[in-house]
């Protein structure tokens, strides 16, 4: 049985410490894939979470020989990982960029019509950050649809919930995001 | 973002939880019952709900599935709708978002549509309060010449403007089209001018004036689209970065003035400037700064190049160009040249103080030249260009002046030329000092604001009318100003006070008006008759009928002397006739009803007016006054219509109209009806004045009544408690209005069996009435006394009131009315109560012609109700089975009436008094069953403290004893 597997399944029974090993063995991995994906792109750079998650996985399967039964649950926490991995980012470049002019960043989940400037994936994470302290199941939903690419399935069965509840988390999170993000009353 | 605390929003978040599967009617009830219980919560679901239909339309935070049916796609779709309109088909797809063709189908505005999506940016938070509160005001925008924006809002998501829709082509691929000739073209332009300046008086500014905006019908109508939404949609500080980034700008480069591109204030003088341009094409064919210049290059031209000059453009410009408008090239270049050129260059000049003070001026100018008068830009333009070559040139100049001129002009030439340079430049001088005065006038206003209350936070609390009686006392009192800017100004004044009701300072305005138009301005100029016009609307208003008169008559003259008998100026005097004829009729020959049909027949044949409306209107308040009903009816419903199309929906005018419907549906006893009209008015006096408005007062009170004539008490209570409430708060506990609610509200208490509440009323009013003036009201609220005391078996105190009511309706000389037998049932019921019956038989015998002549009502209620009082009589004479016979019939006569329910109290009467004619004729039976119909009905209708209800069930007690 490979690191990762054994992690995951202690993550799964509640250990908080495998989670965090977890998270730094994967944040690794993410964190210089992003770097990587970064640099290649030229003047506007789109940041595909669920993409990259995808690719850390796939490569950590290979070397770990992590079972398939494991995908799931991988993808979960690293969803997590994933959306650190994009804050971190944004938040050191602006803190950065007030020195100099730098490039700037999107971050796209694929959807032409949705590219999220520096400045709004700043304030995404704030509200992420709120709607944690509000409703952490639904804060787990928006990281492992949005960061992770999870399907309702996939994230209904990985919460023990059902379908329905993972879409109604999902439409009450994206709700309470937007109107974060943009609502100025 | 304060509002993040965690509570309050794991709260809101909860509740949405379930409304997520509600079905919607279901959801809407519980939003309801959470706004009245807990609004702070209400809010923020909102909110949250505003931010889901947003996120699903815009498709936030979605991931990239294998199908992309969810991708964000058009707006709408053909069959959708939206709110009250159905989506038919796409009109096209502009920067800004989709125009699609609608038609609203739930009767209240018939006709097509144009549908506007914006993006959802302006569905949230402050930037949905702010749009729609901008909305709003250009909502009141109403002009033949601009396409009306009826109607804007959110709905699942979509952020939407409804415009009224035009079918017509752009003025330019017109004017073309028809090879219309330069004329022609002119007279198009000015049309638009008017229309511009229009919203200008209304302090609305265009910013995106462009041939796509302006459209012709075929009728040679022309139609501006899209006034103010520049604005509408421009935003402040951190929103307008955001905003410019998601919609991009909101003007269009080719038509935007320096100041646009500078990012700098705009102002009306910036629709001057895009005004001139639009000339510019319309004459030309090209752009002042040529047809392939674009992007910074053109941002560049606008600011710093001179414009090309007209006759250059025009033969750089289509080869067929001279054909379009009708004549040779070397004819339409000559044209170009001269007064045109300089009036065109004018409009276009890069600082807003050097171009035309206002778009009237503007017009002006254009019509001068029309009229081969000489134009006031041809000198400005002179001095303006020396001025300019001057100053890029001016050490050659200097140089090369002297020298130059006297070598080829000679001394004499030197002479003539300085004397026209200086000529010019005091044109120029004077125009300049007009372009900028109305600049300097309005700052002028703060600054005097601020002189009088040098205490900065004293001075922020000024109020708008203070602010404006400073304004005007400053016009009035600068006579040495420009007169067509003094002129302007007044207007601007006049409009704003006639909103803020304040008569005298209006009336002072529009006498300076007069004074100033008559000095400076030709006795055939239409301004002239119009300030007559608005001068005797004034002074009908305050009811002074003669000088109104004079003042509408002089107006006819002004424009007689010019043959004038069809224009619009025309049509609005005739109606003005009208109303003032109306306001002294008594109902004798047919002066008001000639000069509104007079009107009528001019303004019919121009597109729907405000005034045309007026027209209607009067002519059904004055059938209506004649009693004839079918017609005002009639009238009511075109001049409603009318209104609707010319000041749109939800003008007070269309509200006006409502109102007068239901009074006139509700003289043929069509109740039902009446009361849906008065709904519509509470409405649209609510939005437009707000609830505490005056209009929305009266239509209230009149909903009571109406409610309190349907049978309909306990709504009636609900309606005038709260009337009542709103008026003592906003006119006092002495207002007219005020007293009549209370006099509506103790009929309904009345019939309600509520007698205590209905006496603290009664006395209220009794305690108010000491030196009241208004006998209407007082002699009103007298009869419900009466009606009260009768019904509580004071039959003594009821005939003490009842001849007070009386000695005051004879010595007012009243004129007769329903009021004359209602004051004659209350006595003959008091005196037969008394065991006078002789003389209770006279009362109800004199009321009888009265009866025939005022009893409109189908039904006859109130003959009805005179049957019931004879029975009385009757019985109290002993005459018990003749009494029952009537009663009987009038009992069989309602139940039969499609309109029962409204007239319950009058059955119920019946019913009590055939129990105890029956039982004074020893038919227990049958008097116990009419006990059981009043018991029945009161049971429904009345209130279970009803003494009379409790009399009735005690008196039951016979029948099962």
């Amino acid at each position: 049985m490979g690191e990762i597997t054994v992690l995951l399944d202690r993550a799964r029974q509640g250990d908080a410490a495998a989670r965090e090993r977890f998270f730094a063995r994967v944040y690794s991995e993410l964190d210089r894939l992003a770097r990587t994906h970064l640099s290649r792109q030229a003047q506007i750079t789109m940041l595909d979470g669920p993409g990259l998650v995808n690719e850390v996985y796939l490569r950590l399967a290979a070397q770990e020989n992590l079972p398939g039964t494991d995908r799931a649950a991988f993808l979960a926490y690293a969803s997590r990982v994933m959306r650190s991995v994009v804050i971190d980012h944004v938040r050191a470049r602006s803190a950065e960029r007030r020195g100099g002019g730098l490039r700037a960043i999107t971050l796209t989940t694929g959807v032409a019509e949705q590219v999220f400037s520096e400045p709004q994936i700043e304030s995404l994470g704030d509200a992420l950050e709120s709607l944690e302290h509000i409703d952490p199941r639904a804060h787990q939903v928006v990281e492992m649809r949005y960061f992770g690419g999870l399907e309702i399935d996939e994230i209904a069965a990985f919460l023990d919930v059902s379908p329905a509840t993972v879409k109604r988390d999902w439409t009450k999170a994206r709700a309470y995001l937007l109107h974060t993000m943009t609502g100025l009353a | 973002m304060n509002d993040t605390a965690t509570g309050p929003w794991r709260e809101a978040l909860g509740v949405i939880d379930g409304l997520l599967t509600a079905p919607p009617p279901e959801r809407e009830q519980k939003l309801r019952e959470l706004e009245a219980t807990q609004p702070d919560l209400h809010r923020r679901v909102r909110a949250l709900l505003d931010a889901d239909a947003v996120a699903t339309r815009i498709g936030f935070l979605d991931v990239p599935r294998a199908d992309v049916s969810r991708r964000a796609g058009p707006a709408l779709s053909a069959g959708a709708r939206l709110g009250p309109y159905r989506i038919e088909r796409e009109l096209g797809t502009g920067g800004m978002g989709e125009v699609w063709l609608a038609r609203r189908d739930d009767g209240l505005y018939d006709g097509e549509v144009a549908i506007k999506t914006l993006h959802p940016f302006f569905a949230m938070g402050a930037m949905r309060d702010r749009f729609l509160r901008e909305a709003q005001m250009l909502g009141k925008l109403a002009h033949p010449n601009i396409a009306r924006l009826l109607d804007a809002g959110v709905a699942d998501g979509v952020v939407f403007l409804v415009i009224e829709y035009v079918r017509g082509t752009s003025i330019e691929a017109y004017c073309d089209g028809r090879s219309l000739d330069v004329d022609a073209r002119l007279a198009l332009f000015d049309a638009v001018c008017v229309a511009v300046a229009h919203a200008h008086a209304n302090l609305i500014v265009h910013r995106d004036i462009k041939p796509g905006n302006i459209l012709v019908t075929d009728e040679g109508q022309v139609k501006l689209l899209d006034f103010g939404i520049g604005k509408l949609l421009d935003a402040d500080g951190a929103e307008r970065t955001e905003l410019t980034r998601v919609t991009g700008r909101v003007f269009t480069p080719e038509f935007a003035a320096p100041e646009q591109i500078l990012g700098e204030p705009v102002t009306t003088v910036t629709d001057v400037y895009s005004l001139g341009t639009l000339l510019f094409v319309l004459l030309t064919g090209a752009r002042p700064f040529g047809n392939e210049v674009s992007g910074n290059k053109l941002e560049h031209a606008v600011l710093h190049a001179e414009p090309e000059s007209l006759p250059r453009a025009a033969r750089d410009s289509a080869p067929d160009l001279a054909a379009k408008r009708g004549c040779t090239p070397a004819r339409l270049a000559k044209t170009l040249d001269g007064d045109l050129e300089n009036i065109v260059q004018r409009a276009l000049r890069k600082p807003a103080a050097d171009r035309y003070a206002s778009v009237l001026a503007f017009a002006d100018d254009v019509a001068r030249y029309r009229r081969h008068e000489p134009v006031l830009a041809r000198a400005g333009s002179r001095a303006y260009r020396l001025g300019r070559f001057v100053r890029r040139h001016r050490v050659a100049v200097a140089a090369a002046a002297g020298v130059f001129v006297a070598a080829t002009a000679g001394v004499a030439g030197v002479v003539y030329q300085a004397r026209e340079a200086r000529a010019q430049a005091v044109l120029a001088r004077r125009e300049a000092e007009k372009a900028t005065s109305i600049k300097d006038y309005l700052l002028s206003i703060f600054e005097a604001n601020k002189t009088a209350h040098p205490d900065g936070a004293a001075a922020r609390k000024t109020t708008a009318e203070e602010l404006m009686r400073m304004a005007t006392k400053q016009v009035l009192e600068t006579p040495d100003k420009d007169a067509e800017v003094r002129y302007e100004l007044m207007e601007i004044l006049g409009s704003i006070h006639a909103g803020l009701e304040s008569f005298d300072v209006q009336e002072a305005l529009n006498k300076e008006k007069i004074r100033v138009a008559e000095q400076s301005f030709s006795l055939t100029d239409i301004r002239l008759a119009e300030a007559y016009n608005d001068h005797s609307e004034l002074l009908r208003a305050r009811q002074r009928f003669d000088e109104a008169r004079a003042a509408a008559l002089h107006a006819v003259e002004l424009r007689e002397v010019q043959g004038d008998r069809t224009s619009p100026t025309r049509g609005r005097t005739e109606v003005q006739l009208g109303q003032i004829a109306y306001g002294t009729f008594e109902g004798v020959g047919t002066e008001p009803i000639d000069h509104f049909l007079a009107a009528i027949r001019i303004l019919e044949r121009f597109p729907p007016s405000h005034e045309l409306a007026r027209a209607h209107l009067g002519l059904g308040r004055t059938y209506e006054f004649v009693d004839r009903y079918v017609e005002s009816i009639d009238e009511n419903q075109k001049g409603i219509r009318v209104a609707e199309k010319a000041d749109g929906p939800r003008a007070t005018a269309v509200a006006g109209g409502h109102q007068q419907m239901s009074r006139a549906l509700a003289a043929l006893g069509r109740l039902e009806e009446a009361e849906q009209h008065l709904d519509q008015a509470i409405e649209i006096f609510t939005f437009a004045n707000g609830p505490d408005g005056g209009f929305t007062a009266i239509a209230t009170l009149d909903l009571g009544r109406m409610k309190n004539r349907r049978g309909r008490h306990r709504e009636a209570v609900v309606v005038l408690e709260k009337a009542l409430e709103n008026r003592v708060r906003v006119a006092g506990p002495q207002d007219h209005w005020t007293q009549q609610v209370r006099v509506s509200l103790l009929n309904s208490f009345v019939s309600l069996g509520d007698f205590e509440r209905a006496r603290d009323l009664d006395r209220t009013l009794t305690a108010s009435f000491v030196e009241k003036r208004n006998q209407r009201l007082k002699l009103s609220s007298m009869r419900s006394r009466a009606v009260l005391a009768l019904e509580e078996g004071r039959a003594k105190d009821a005939l003490a009131v009842v001849d007070d009511a009386q000695a005051l309706f004879d010595a007012q000389s009243q004129p007769r009315s329903p009021m004359s037998y209602s004051l004659l049932f209350a006595r003959a019921e008091a005196l037969a109560a008394l065991g006078r019956e002789r003389e209770a038989r006279e009362a109800l015998d004199a009321s009888l012609p009265l009866l025939a002549e005022f009893d409109k009502d189908p039904e006859k209620p109130d003959a009805l109700y005179e049957q019931v009082a004879r029975a009385r009589v009757e019985l109290a004479e002993g005459q018990s089975g003749a009494a029952a016979e009537k009663l009987s019939k009038v009992v069989e006569h309602l139940r039969a009436s499609k309109r029962r329910a409204e007239m319950w109290p009058l059955e119920d009467l019946a019913q009590r008094r055939l129990a105890d004619a029956q039982f004074a004729a020893g038919n227990v039976k049958a008097a116990c069953a009419a006990l059981d119909g009043s018991i029945e009905l009161r049971m429904t209708n009345a209130l279970p403290i009803d003494p009379r209800l409790i009399a009735a069930k005690k008196l039951k007690d016979r029948c099962n004893g």
